[in-house]
């Protein structure tokens, strides 16, 4: 069973291997916007939810693509865990 | 067409073989003969294509008094007019040529001579009376011009390859212009990659005297505003006009005594371009690149063009490999640290159209630049009308319009995480709005660079506000990014890096309808609104020219010349070693300019690329930022390039 704990873990593991950017897999902020931090551009977004989809075999609605439901780490690991469950 | 050097020495006599070695580097701008002079300690000499007034157009040109030499590099499209002016004021020509034209001139008018000139050139003259050097560009930079000094010597030369020549001078990768590509996609200013080298910014004039260098601006973009607004009826009326006024420029341009052909890109600025060529001068050349991998393919739109107008057509078909096998010479070329490898396709092509016997092609560069086609024009227009209402459900709609070629604005899904990309600027007051975006996402790029690099005292913005003329600052945001356009990506990438540097590389010469100085006026006397009418980009050139060019190319989207990066790289044998030689840890820890950790993770993902549908943009960037890099500090900095070691011997005829 996936925990919330081991999501991010993995959230946290495809950033850092995914996007080059200056943070460790210890320092990357779990609560603030990828965007915003520069870890990711518009299309960083987009490959990031083609990986939570095919990760966790879930689909990601149109509204949910948005700030709200995925502007961190920890709002996304939520949204997956949500679908889940 | 040509490429010039030339220098001088602070007391002495100018050397032969220096000049020599300086040009017999940059052969392929000039292949048809060389011809220098030495009037003291100075010396100027020229690689020669030959296009207008082949027999009497030799250089250098040297007054009868041998008080003034003359060299240049480009075309001037109103030398005749200019010609029977000097004639008529009682100057005295032995030729048709047009760099005895500039001689007078400058011995008529003197140094803002440069005023009278409608062109494409690079100039250096020596008067021997002051020891003055005067260097000229273009006012839009199409044809390149560098200078060094080395010790008390001056230098300068259409390539940095003929400064590197000069015995003892040794170049060092700049710092600033990694910070300033990072940001911008180019350099700024007078920077080039290399440290000791600068280049005459576009509509300069570089005046050394006395060992002391001075530049002075003799045109910019806003020098435009002064142009007077053409108030027409209505649209009809403007469309005749532009009409008019586009085949006069793309006669002008089509100057020479050679066969002129036409590069097809499949767009409809090129379109037009050859259209109207063909219509005024009868069965035309044209070229086009066309890639094996799909997502970069643009055939379709080149064959529509090619076979409802029966051009003579030739495409050079681009894999994966012949990025890879052609990176390193097209860097020779280059010069610069590029963020793309979309100017090895357009060198293969020059070869083609070389070897087709041509010497000059013409091309759609420009028209984006002047009647706004970049998205980024569109783009500031969206996000200003959203500002004014941030919470409104359907303005941010619009932004799905913008880029057709990216996934995320493709795809309806991605729309509200656009419109939150969008939002921390939104509201922003800085005199750069237009830029924003892009420079934000730029920022972030710069993360690949070394500490060193990172913390090093450069300023981008401040680097380029320095080249920004007051008028800017209340000019508004169409102008705004222009003049940002116009002194970054058109100058130091598209015209060079994209254009001079790879037609010349193989002797052609391009030629640019959409800059030609009287068009570029006439363009500039037009509302607003012809050119970007709410968001329908190029709708003056679009609207003029729909009745000739089919209409799924006339009103599609702006889609991007783009060539593989990082997947060509990564999907060969071959590519991947270039990729363990030129960015082993090792080397990248010896020059400290980037990250290491960040480095290994770039290569990487390249690594896994197969696994991804598509390669991000920054990514792309960011690795062919770094390939190329590498690449310019072997064949510059290390002087491992074989020209360098053993130069070639040339036959240079003196006057």
């Amino acid at each position: 069973m996936e925990t919330e704990k081991s999501i991010i873990r993995k959230i946290i593991e495809y950033i850092i291997s995914n996007h080059p950017c200056g943070y460790t897999e210890d320092n990357l902020p779990l609560e603030k916007s990828l965007v915003e931090l520069g870890i990711l551009d518009s299309y960083g977004v987009v490959e990031l939810v083609v990986f939570l989809e095919t990760n966790w075999s879930i689909v990601i609605d149109d509204d949910e693509i948005t700030r709200e439901k995925m502007g961190s780490i920890k709002k996304m690991a939520a949204l997956v865990n949500g679908k889940l469950s | 067409m040509c490429g010039i050097a030339g220098f001088k020495f602070s007391q002495g006599a100018a050397d032969r073989a220096m000049l020599e070695a300086m040009l017999g580097v940059i052969e392929h701008r000039g292949p048809d003969s060389f011809g220098g002079c030495l009037i003291g300690p100075a010396a100027l000499g020229s690689a020669r294509l030959k296009i207008v007034d082949a027999e009497g157009g030799n250089q250098p040109a040297v007054s009868r008094d041998r008080n003034v030499s003359v060299v240049f590099n480009g075309e001037i499209f109103n030398y005749l007019e200019l010609r029977e002016n000097l004639i008529a004021k009682g100057l005295h020509f032995d030729t048709r040529s047009e760099i005895e034209v500039l001689l007078n001139l400058y011995l008529l008018y003197g140094e803002l001579f440069v005023n009278h000139l409608e062109g494409q050139f690079a100039i250096a003259i020596y008067d021997h009376r002051s020891g003055t050097i005067l260097l000229y560009r273009d006012r839009f930079g199409i044809r390149p011009l560098f200078w060094a000094r080395h010790g008390d010597m001056f230098l300068f030369g259409s390539e940095i390859k003929s400064l590197i020549t000069v015995d003892g001078f040794q170049v060092s990768l700049s710092h600033r212009a990694l910070v300033q590509t990072g940001l911008f996609w180019t350099t700024v200013g007078d920077e080039t990659a290399f440290q000791e080298v600068k280049q005459l910014p576009p509509g300069h004039i570089l005046k050394y005297h006395d060992g002391n260098v001075t530049l002075s601006q003799y045109w910019n973009i806003f020098s435009l505003c002064e142009v007077d607004r053409l108030n027409l009826k209505g649209d009809e009326d403007y469309l005749r006009a532009f009409r008019s006024e586009f085949d006069a420029a793309v006669d002008r341009q089509s100057m020479g005594d050679v066969e002129v052909g036409s590069y097809l890109s499949g767009g409809v600025d090129s379109s037009v371009v050859a259209h109207r060529r063909s219509v005024r001068n009868g069965p035309l050349r044209t070229y086009s690149i066309s890639f094996s991998d799909a997502e970069y393919d643009e055939s379709k739109s080149q064959r529509t063009m090619a076979d409802e107008n029966n051009f003579i057509h030739t495409s050079v078909q681009i894999g994966y490999e012949d990025i890879v096998r052609n990176f390193y010479n097209v860097q020779w070329h280059a010069e610069s640290i590029l963020f793309r490898s979309a100017p090895v396709p357009l060198f293969l092509l020059s070869e083609r159209v070389k070897q087709d016997g041509l010497k000059v092609v013409l091309t759609g560069e420009g028209a984006d630049e002047m009647l706004f086609g970049y998205d980024l024009f569109r783009e500031t227009k969206i996000r200003r009308f959203l500002a004014r209402d941030p919470q409104s459900a359907n303005r941010g709609k619009l932004f799905s319009r913008l880029y057709s070629y990216l996934p995320q604005y493709k795809e309806k899904r991605f729309l509200g995480l656009l419109i939150d990309f969008y939002a921390p600027t939104l509201l922003s007051d800085s005199h750069h709005y237009p830029m924003q975006v892009r420079w934000n996402n730029g920022r972030n790029l710069s993360e690949i660079f070394s500490s060193e690099v990172r913390n090093g005292k450069c300023d981008p913005i401040a680097d380029l506000e320095k080249y920004l003329p007051r008028a800017y600052y209340s000019s508004n945001d169409l102008q705004k990014a222009q003049a940002v356009e116009c002194a970054t990506l058109l100058p130091n990438y598209l015209l060079s890096s994209q254009g001079d540097r790879m037609s010349m590389g193989n002797s052609v010469e391009g030629r640019y309808p959409f800059l030609d100085d009287k068009f570029v006026k006439f363009m500039a006397s037009l509302p607003e609104r012809l050119k970007l009418r709410g968001l329908k980009d190029k709708w003056i050139l679009r609207n003029a020219f729909k009745e000739s060019v089919p209409e799924s190319i006339c009103f599609r989207p702006k889609v991007a010349y783009q060539a593989p990066d990082m997947k060509a790289f990564f999907s060969s044998v071959e590519g991947q070693d270039l990729v363990r030689t030129y960015l082993s840890d090792a080397r990248i820890k010896s020059l400290n300019l980037f990250d290491p950790m960040m480095v290994r993770k770039i290569i990487r993902k390249g690594e896994s690329l197969s696994a991804m549908p598509r390669v991000s943009m920054r990514d792309n960037m960011s690795f062919i930022m770094l390939l190329s890099t590498m690449m310019i500090e072997d064949i510059f900095v290390k002087k491992n390039h074989l020209s360098f070691s053993g130069g070639k011997k040339i036959s240079v005829e003196y006057v």
